[in-house]
């Protein structure tokens, strides 16, 4: 498997990427040179420093190292998405197979005419709307997130599930006397894995690119602690001159959402092999 | 006819298809399985054969009409049957491509109807997957393959391991072996008439190859358009075949002997294609093709007649030997 | 043999490249088609009769090596350029498909795509031709017993029955005049009763055209009843040929006998299933005879060695196999 996986330079360009991302995001306070300035900490003597030996990627405008903020801003990210992620798959997963699974009966309409609500509405504008009711803190950011997310899951496993269902192996089983949540979740769900997982990987880079988004306008994660979007919106009064406070980070979240990105091709890609 | 071991009686199965108007895919057909035997029920496509054999097994329910089986009514979903019922009536489906869930071992697609039925004592039968694919003939090797490294006859016998796990006195046969090439079908036939004698199975064989029916089954039933045309035990099915449409069958056969060629009917030669099931001919729904019409047959619907012992025929045209006699 | 050769195969190989190495698939393999002639490739799944066909018309996937020669007409099609070949396809070859419903585009009507199989296939000069399009449209559908070619003519395939598309389609493979006619299992798809229409109609049209035909077909009834002279394929090989009559009559290579048996007969003998084992590895096929592994009668040399083509009797019945040498 490895070795059909390893044959696209990019897929293993994509795991490197997204295994150091997170092995940092694990070990960000051994690692990074200023564990405290990832909190309130100010030290206005080395304010708006640009990137040298000592602040590899320059200070913000009180003084706190950008490389620590953005590894601890990683770390926030990546908990996040999978945070969301963790809730909203199986969430949405379930109610696919369910919709799937029990074609034209009244708990299909019901799970797909929600989703068609859900997806109608542009992602982003769900989230603000949501995380703009609710006081702007982190936690609401994720539940806002995790609220618009599920859907897409719905609507990906409700396609894969209904056809699924409709195969021969599907019927033996139902005629052999199988249970159906037995059906669901051990003839259908495997048969689901592959563009689940390929979506899941995508996501974690969308997930984060949205929760960014979201602290850019102040709707998530708040200050002092570290956020790659509230760093970007931060360094953008100081540019062009203090570049380095706003592109580090818009760096970092487009690596990371790239890595899981390429990382997610290749899991495809592995997938559609191995289905030939 | 004795009492069987699955009896259909007028069996009828509409599609609503538009406003007004359905697919009468099944239209007022009489069957019935004798224990321990097979019944080939043979058809082109749009006959129905296929919409009997999954309203027999409660993946549809039927419009009108009895469905009994070892005497109790079966005439109900799937879902609304029993465990016992649903482990006794068997299907076997045609595609040997989608029949087996490709993310699971043998073993694991073997084990699952053999817990479930484990309770239910049946003398005879296999009670772990090893012996289950003995009966099958297949190594032990095979319980650890998966379904996508084996041929379609490897997978069709696995669907029919599978089917056998929960110990069923009927089995129905979708088809088993038309996608396959006639080497391995002979495998597969072989295997399933050894099982057929071992475990006193009866098979209800649906198909459309005759020349397979004339060695598999022991009676043979035609089906045209919803309703059937023709039923004898097959000896005598192939001996007589009485209504035109049969006839029309045999003839159009391509066959690989001198021998086959001499039992093929030669006055008869195919024409026509076979009307859609929504809008049925009236009457007799074969008069547009029958190179024997007369006037009744656009008009009344003939009856299924006993012509000579466990002959029936469908047709205007053949008359009961009594009668011929008298 | 004096009769003039219409198309002829030598030493033709094909190779595929796959992820697990090369398929050997078709090996050294001959075959010759007289003019007037209805030859039969039988065999079953896998023996590689798709890819023999495919070589002659030169459409071979991307991953496929070839080499050998491929005469038609006494043109060599292999060392043709690639106009040329097309050119050859168009004006003096024709195809029948197994499926009528995938040979035919279904966002087209019946009308543009007849037509235009019919501009292509005439001279340029005759194609600008509005009204001899037509004629020729008409002809073609009238022959193959479409009533109502107004209709047809107008209609998408998917308003037509199996029957009618597959008629169709021979309507548009025979509307021009061809020499050779290949047919890839032709009405397989299509129930008994309007299969044997179908195959009537283009016995019909063959000798009315005195086309020669290449029917390939895993049906030993459908061959039996269709032509004149058959070839049995194993694995890639030809192990057998002969007038069809007297090889259906005296077969003689263990397979064609094994391949005989297995046959659901009217007459009712029971099934034999008589060829055990699994079908050729092409990735490692055995240096002897293909069928060697799976045969009963199978002596050493049949392992090791390759067996040439032996004649049996004076009607150009041969056989690949030690045990007739």
């Amino acid at each position: 498997m490895w070795y059909k996986f390893s044959r696209s330079k990019l897929s293993v360009i994509g795991l490197f990427i997204v295994v150091s991302v997170i092995l940092l995001a694990i070990f960000a306070p051994f690692i990074v040179p200023y564990p405290l300035h990832a909190g309130a900490y100010t030290d206005f003597a080395n304010a708006n420093q640009a990137p040298s030996a000592e602040f590899l990627m320059g200070s913000d405008n009180i003084g706190r190292d950008i490389l620590s903020r953005i590894v601890f801003g990683l770390r926030s990210a990546i908990t996040m998405s999978l945070f969301v992620l963790a809730i909203s798959v199986p969430f949405g997963v379930f109610m696919g197979l369910i919709a799937g699974y029990f074609q034209r009966s009244l708990i299909d309409s019901v799970i797909t005419r929600i989703t068609d609500i859900f997806l109608s509405v542009p992602p982003l504008v769900l989230a603000l709307v949501i995380a703009s009711l609710l006081e702007p803190s982190l936690r609401n950011a994720m539940l806002a997130i995790t609220i618009m997310w599920w859907p897409w899951y719905t609507r990906l496993v409700y396609g894969q599930a209904s056809s699924i269902s409709r195969l021969d192996f599907v019927r033996a089983s139902e005629l052999s006397g199988v249970k159906w949540w037995n059906l669901l979740f051990k003839e259908i769900l495997p048969n689901c894995v592959s563009p689940i997982l390929t979506k899941v990987t995508l996501d974690m880079g969308l997930v984060i690119i949205i929760a960014s988004s979201l602290a850019f306008v102040g709707l998530g994660e708040q200050p002092p602690a570290p956020a790659l979007g509230n760093m970007v919106a931060d360094g953008a009064k100081y540019m062009p001159e203090q570049w380095w406070m706003t592109i580090f980070p818009a760096l970092a979240i487009m690596i990371v959402v790239l890595g899981f990105n390429l990382l997610g091709d290749g899991i495809r890609d592995l997938y559609s092999m191995e289905d030939k | 006819m004795k009492n069987g071991l699955l009896t259909i009686k007028r069996l009828k199965k509409y599609f609503p298809y538009k406003k007004g108007l359905f697919v009468k895919a099944v239209d007022g057909v009489d069957l019935q399985i004798a224990e321990g035997k097979i019944l080939g029920l043979v058809g082109e496509s749009g006959s129905g054969k296929s919409t009997i054999a999954y309203t027999t097994v409660g993946m549809y329910s039927a419009t009108e009409g009895e469905m009994v089986f070892k005497g109790q009514d079966i005439n109900k979903l799937a879902v609304d049957r029993s465990l016992d019922m649903k482990g006794e009536i068997q299907i076997v489906f045609q595609d040997p491509g989608s029949s087996l869930n490709p993310r699971r071992n043998i073993k694991q697609i073997l084990e699952v109807p053999l817990k479930l039925h484990s309770r239910r004592e049946k003398s005879g039968f296999p009670s772990t997957t090893k012996e289950i694919l003995e009966e099958v003939g297949l190594a032990q090797g095979y319980l650890t393959k998966s379904p996508r490294s084996l041929g379609g006859g490897e997978r069709q016998l696995i669907a029919i391991a599978r089917s056998l796990a929960t110990k069923p006195s009927l089995i129905i046969l979708d088809e088993p072996t038309s996608a396959l090439d006639v080497s391995i079908q002979a495998k597969v036939i072989n295997r399933l008439l050894k099982l057929q004698e071992t475990f006193n199975l009866s098979y209800l064989f649906i198909t459309h190859d005759l020349s397979l029916m004339r060695n598999v089954a022991d009676r043979v039933a035609i089906m045209y358009l919803g309703k059937l045309c023709e039923e004898a035990d097959t000896a005598e099915f192939f001996q007589r075949p009485l209504h035109p449409y049969t006839r029309m069958l045999l003839s159009s056969i391509p066959v690989a002997t001198e021998e086959e060629e001499k039992l093929k009917p030669t006055k008869i030669k195919s024409t026509g294609e076979i009307p859609s099931s929504v809008y049925v001919p009236s009457g007799c729904s074969f008069h547009l093709r029958c190179p024997e019409k007369m006037d009744i047959c656009p008009v009344v619907d003939p009856e299924m007649k006993l012509i000579s012992t466990g002959h029936y025929v469908r047709c205007h045209a053949v008359k009961p030997e009594d009668e011929v006699n008298q | 043999m004096g009769k003039e050769v219409i198309l002829s195969v030598k030493n033709l190989n094909v190779n595929y490249r796959v992820y697990e190495g090369t398929m050997k698939v078709i090996d050294g393999l001959n075959l010759t088609v007289n003019m007037g002639e209805k030859v039969g490739l039988v065999g079953e799944t896998g023996c590689g009769k798709t890819s023999t066909l495919k070589s002659i018309l030169r459409i071979m996937p991307q991953n496929c090596i070839y080499s050998g020669e491929i005469y038609f007409e006494g043109n060599d099609m292999m060392k043709m350029k690639s106009d040329k070949m097309r050119n050859m396809r168009r004006r003096n070859i024709s195809m029948i498909f197994q499926d009528p419903t995938s040979a035919l585009n279904p966002v087209f009507t019946i009308r543009d795509q007849l037509y235009s199989v019919i501009r292509n296939s005439i001279p340029e000069r005759k194609a600008r031709n509005k009204r001899e399009v037509e004629k020729i449209a008409e002809k073609a559908l009238k022959e193959v017993y479409l009533a109502d070619p107004q209709r047809v003519l107008a209609g998408y395939p998917f308003q037509l029955s199996g029957g009618m598309r597959q008629r169709v389609c021979i309507a548009m493979a025979l509307a021009t005049n061809k020499d050779l006619l290949l047919a890839d299992e032709p009405g397989t798809s299509l129930d008994v009763t309007i299969q044997d229409q179908v195959l009537r109609l283009i016995d019909e049209l063959v000798a009315e055209k005195g086309l020669s035909v290449l029917l390939v077909s895993h049906s030993l009834g459908v061959v039996r009843e269709m032509t004149d002279r058959i070839y049995v394929m194993y694995g890639g090989n030809m192990v057998e040929s002969g007038p069809t009559k007297e090889l259906f009559k005296e077969p003689l290579h263990p397979y064609t006998v094994a391949l005989l048996d297995c046959v659901p007969k009217l007459t009712g003998e029971g099934i034999r299933a008589t060829i055990s084992g699994e079908m050729v590895d092409y990735l490692n096929p055995s240096k002897g005879c293909r069928f060697a592994p799976r045969c009963k009668k199978a002596l050493n040399i049949c392992h090791s060695t390759k067996p040439i083509q032996n004649t049996v009797g004076s009607s150009g019945h041969w056989v690949a196999c030690h045990l007739y040498e």
